[in-house]
């Protein structure tokens, strides 16, 4: 296991971490987290085999999340968070939320002058 | 009857990866498909096929661990791309089909700079070695050996201009929108 990093020193993520974190809430396989973030994008992010690979090791290497090797159907390999990782995808909505709380009122005037 | 196959002797440097990538295709477009490799030298092994567009693409994986390397291929085969041969460090992949024909392996910002740090990495290693053995030969002349420091200085040279090349595709992927 890594040793204990402030859940703050991930922050922020990339949009592609992050999509990758959210699909991992329930356990799925490489092929399987794919489709969840086309889903959960509505299509707009298709992940390409050599960023999402890249982005299960980094992962793994950092405890965020880990490989189920009980799962595993052939060569495909199942991962899911860890508690460390759920903190982490918790706490990166929270930072955007606020982000959004915070501004939309001030972007809400911006919109208005545009028309 | 037993298709042809013949074998090409080609050089490619770290830095000329897509250059690389297109020669496949365009051997490919010309009826030969990549089958094989010879280790250590850069020697192809092409097999006659009937003509076909097909896209490569290379992946650089120093670290990949030899038990990760079956669910490695899986991904990548999940998306389409048939794995051909691994050359060092270096993994072949293949594609077909108008849909992957514009689709990189690489889809984010932060993982394609990933891509060619990982390659940083090794020509600055291979910068090193000429510097630390320049300054030896340098210091250490003996007759049969004394313009050894001319090939360090050459090697170093090169491995510069390879390095400046990264450079200069990385600040491009950086100015890109996504």
């Amino acid at each position: 296991m890594a040793k204990y990093k402030k859940i703050e020193s991930f922050l922020p993520l990339t949009h592609t971490t992050y999509y990758i974190l959210l699909a991992l809430i329930s356990p799925a396989h490489g092929y399987g987290i794919m489709q969840e973030v086309k889903a959960i994008t509505h299509g707009e992010i298709a992940l390409g085999p050599g960023t999402l690979y890249g982005a299960l090791s980094k992962l793994t290497k950092q405890g965020l999340i880990t490989k189920l090797e009980e799962f595993a159907t052939n060569r495909r390999k199942y991962y899911t968070l860890t508690p460390l990782g759920r903190q982490v995808v918790k706490a990166e909505y929270e930072r955007i939320k606020s982000l959004v709380e915070n501004s939309s009122e001030l972007i809400q005037g911006l919109e208005g002058e545009d028309e | 009857m037993m298709s042809q196959a013949k074998k090409v002797l080609k050089m490619f440097p770290v830095w000329q990866m897509e250059e690389e990538e297109q020669w496949l295709s365009r051997m490919a477009q010309q009826g030969w498909q990549l089958t094989g490799c010879l280790p250590v030298i850069p020697v192809y092994i092409f097999e006659e096929q009937k003509s076909h567009s097909a896209v490569f693409k290379i992946d650089l994986q120093p670290e990949l661990r030899k038990k990760d390397r079956g669910e490695y291929k899986q991904v990548f085969a999940d998306s389409g791309w048939e794995f051909i041969i691994k050359r060092g460090d270096r993994y072949y992949f293949q594609g077909e089909g108008t849909e992957l024909m514009s689709q990189d392996i690489y889809t984010d910002k932060p993982s394609k700079l990933e891509r060619y740090k990982k390659q940083t990495t090794l020509l600055s290693m291979l910068a090193f070695i000429f510097c630390l053995n320049g300054v030896v030969h340098f210091l250490g002349e003996k007759p049969p050996f004394n313009f050894m420091k001319y090939i360090d200085g050459l090697g170093l040279l090169i491995t510069l201009y390879g390095l400046t090349k990264l450079k200069l595709k990385m600040r491009g992927i950086a100015r890109q929108q996504k």
